[in-house]
């Protein structure tokens, strides 16, 4: 595909520093990935796009845009891992022996690598304050220069506004601060950080050597082929399908499939064909079917599909 | 409801997206500054292309957007000292033995509390976490899916508890590792006292996700549930284990009265329909009213809903079994945590991948897990029939859960044989008479239906 190239062109997000296999993390029965490096990545070289679940604490209380971790479907996994690009890591077995005997050298340097953190956050934190200050006096200079000296009392009104205005959200119940130099903290203590991820900072779980391969529903043979064939997938619950297939990433394309997979023998029913291909031109999409041939002399990609428009004559 | 069935596809094309959902789509996050300025509306869906078409145009554009989700996404939470919260997980099976745990104890307490808060401040204590009865002073104590919710959101430090952890600060003659209650926590040299470490969101999960049967562990479809009501604003509960017997017997006063007039109504129903072996359905005679031929016309027997279940109630069973109590935001600021009332909503959680379209059985039992709610007086009248309909005598709110999309349904006990259209008939208009315009096209359209088939039978 010529896209890779042209990519290419454009700034690598973070995926630069990727060695594949990247881990998947299995919490529960479910594929979830932490690393927003690895989830970029894999949107960019492997076409897999996963669903957020987590929320953005930049933005706590909305639905709209949601933050990580991501979920992978057992299927995309399932892929990953058939091709090498992933191993699965069982992250609660894995996290609670870990941390029980979490000690000495490796102990300290997960507290230095935090520490570090948080001082960067505390740097940043303590220029945001001053930028804050500055913006805050330059306008308090402009509105005493406004109203001259009728008003004096108007000062005290208009300093905690503008705070307001820049005043981190993240917290709710932060109260904007006023632009003394006193919110200026002298103490170069280290913010306390939640990172994202435990590894890193802490180091890698083995690859392990044999593994098991995610179980996967029997649509699997169709999201492969859809896979193969450079389409990005999602899951497609909202549209009564197995998957909404996306001609590139859904970030900027429209869906052009519902995608349901059915066995090679399976009787399809009637207002199946008749519900999918409804809905499915009705939002502006193709309904497709598609099924792995059970006995295909040919070796590899089986898959045939079937796409149902709704001619409505 | 009103769609006609003959009408051209071609029209579904034409209407207006007027109840767009912009959590359905994939969202460009090139709009999220849109979100974080105050009071900002929510973005509209971005423009999007219909397919690649290989213009540097176009990759830029899509470039852009994946780097604005890289940068959001790449953020790393830190606590400003101001609100800062600590919290220490009690999941391992070592931590129980701890000093502080056991002098506290953990009186009034579920199993699932896994997560003591060593000083909590800030509104989100008001609707979630619960205190060890009988002891004050003692720290809150949160749910596995109150715990990961706060550290998501940036609000809670999870920490892994040291052994020596938690020693309470008057026994001063261990001064290294008693400053557990201490506000100014973050000053002390985290290397050299072992209080234990923070623990990152992934750990979090790990801790906090499992198995909904394993202690103090929530399953991921549940806590995406509950995170996805609090990021809208509710206050979201934890419902009781099983709907208590305490619940139906308070029922039972209210219902006892309904359920003689029903006996009494049923029973001369149940006179009036029994019909000979053979023979016309309407009895031949002289009839002055709709109603009695329509009486013996209806011999599809109908579901009646009751305050009281007539047969035995079978108990909810997982997952079609109500997990958490949904109270508006509007009521968050006159909430209290161990009397919080009567709940808006009652949610079930389903896994859209392991489980299928509830039976009948199932449905049944989790509706009768909910308390009476028939509709209300200002739902009555003909005009609002289909009000009623929707509405039920019970009811319940579905959340279907397919890989972190979650859908809400809301399930009502719906009672067609409630409405009964041709009691009307006798009121007012005369036969044939198109006079019934002022009931409502409810009363209208039943009416014609009714008639043509009293006819032919």
């Amino acid at each position: 595909m010529a896209k890779a190239d042209i990519e290419d062109e454009h700034r690598d997000v973070g995926s630069d520093t990727i060695t594949e296999p990247v881990s998947i993390s299995l919490i529960a029965g479910r594929y979830l990935l932490f690393d927003i490096n690895v989830v970029t990545y894999l949107r960019r070289t492997h076409n897999i796009c996963g669903v957020l679940i987590g929320g953005i604490p930049q933005i706590p209380q909305q639905n709209v845009f949601l933050g990580l971790p991501l979920e992978l479907l057992p299927e995309e996994a399932r892929l990953l891992v058939e091709k090498r690009v992933a191993y699965i890591v069982d992250d609660t077995a894995w996290h609670k022996p870990k941390f029980s005997t979490l000690s000495g050298e490796e102990r300290r340097r997960y507290l230095d690598s935090l520490r570090e953190a948080g001082l960067k956050s505390k740097r940043a934190a303590d220029e945001g304050a001053k930028k804050r200050q500055a913006h805050g006096l330059a306008k308090e200079a402009a509105t005493r220069r406004a109203k001259g000296a009728l008003k004096p009392d108007s000062d005290e009104k208009d300093i905690p506004d503008s705070a307001k205005e820049v005043s981190d959200s993240l917290f709710g119940d932060e109260r904007p601060q006023s632009p003394t130099p006193s919110t200026i903290s002298v103490s170069n203590k280290p913010h306390a950080i939640t990172p994202t991820t435990t590894y890193p900072p802490l180091s890698l779980p083995d690859i392990p050597t044999e593994e098991a391969k995610p179980p996967v529903p029997s649509s699997y043979p169709l999201f492969t082929h859809l896979h193969s064939r450079g389409y990005f997938t999602t899951p497609g619950l909202r549209f009564g399908c197995d998957y909404t297939a996306y001609p590139g990433d859904p970030l900027r394309f429209h869906s052009h499939f519902l995608a349901t997979g059915y066995g090679w023998e399976e009787e399809i029913p009637m207002l199946d064909i008749v519900g999918g291909g409804r809905l499915g031109t009705g939002v502006k999409k193709g309904f497709l079917i598609g099924g792995a041939e059970s006995e295909s002399s040919t070796e590899g990609d089986n898959v045939r599909t079937f796409c149902i428009e709704w001619g409505g004559m | 409801m009103e769609i006609d069935e003959d009408a051209p596809v071609t029209s579904l094309h034409n209407q207006p997206h007027e109840e767009h959902d912009p959590t359905d789509e994939t969202q460009d996050f090139r709009f999220i500054a849109a979100l974080s300025k105050s009071g900002a509306q929510i973005p509209k869906r971005g423009e999007k292309d219909f397919e690649p078409h290989g213009t540097k145009h176009q990759d830029g554009i899509l470039a852009a957007s994946r780097e604005a989700m890289h940068d959001v996404l790449n953020y790393t939470r830190s606590h400003i000292p101001k609100n800062y919260v600590r919290g220490y997980y009690y999941g391992g099976d070592e931590n129980w033995d701890d000093e502080i745990v056991k002098k506290e104890g953990r009186k009034g307490l579920l199993e699932d509390h896994v997560v003591a808060v060593e000083s909590y401040k800030g509104p989100h204590f008001k609707v979630s976490g619960q205190a060890p009865l009988g002891v004050p002073g003692a720290r809150l104590w949160l749910l596995p899916e109150e715990a990961l919710y706060l550290v998501e959101r940036g609000s809670l430090d999870l920490w892994w508890p040291a052994r020596t952890t938690n020693i309470p600060p008057q026994s001063g003659e261990r001064p290294e590792s008693g400053e557990t209650r201490d506000d100014d926590v973050m000053d002390e040299d985290l290397e050299e006292k072992d209080e234990g470490f923070p623990l990152s969101l992934q750990a979090a999960y790990a801790m906090l996700i499992g198995e909904d049967q394993e202690r103090g562990k929530i399953s991921l479809e549940r806590y995406t549930v509950y995170a996805n009501l609090k990021r809208t604003g509710y206050a979201v509960l934890r419902a009781p284990e099983s709907y208590s017997t305490e619940n139906m017997e308070s029922q039972q006063a209210s219902g006892q009265i309904a359920s003689i007039f029903a006996r009494l109504f049923g029973n001369i129903f149940s006179r009036e329909i029994s019909h000979p072996p053979h023979g016309p359905l309407v009895k031949p005679g002289m009839y002055r009213s709709y109603n009695a031929i329509y009486k013996q016309l209806s011999v599809v027997p109908r579901h009646k809903p009751s305050a009281i279940p007539n047969t035995p109630t079978i108990e909810a069973e997982d997952p079609f079994r109500v997990i958490f109590h949904v109270f508006k935001a509007a009521r968050i600021t006159n909430f209290s945590k161990r009397n919080p009332g009567e709940p808006d909503f009652r949610i079930a959680v389903i896994n859209a991948r392991s489980t299928s379209v509830p039976s009948l059985t199932q449905i049944t039992s989790l509706l009768e897990s909910t308390p009476w709610c028939p509709p209300t007086d200002d739902m009555a009248g003909p005009n609002k029939l289909y009000q009623r309909l929707r509405h039920g005598y019970r009811n319940v709110v579905l959340a279907v859960v397919d890989q972190g999309v979650t859908s809400y349904l809301r399930m009502g006990e719906a009672a067609f044989g409630e409405e009964r259209l041709y009691e009307r008939f006798d009121t007012g208009a005369t036969r044939g008479s198109k006079r019934g315009g002022g009931r409502g096209r409810g009363g209208g359209r039943g009416r014609g239906r009714g008639r043509g088939r009293g006819r032919g039978s």
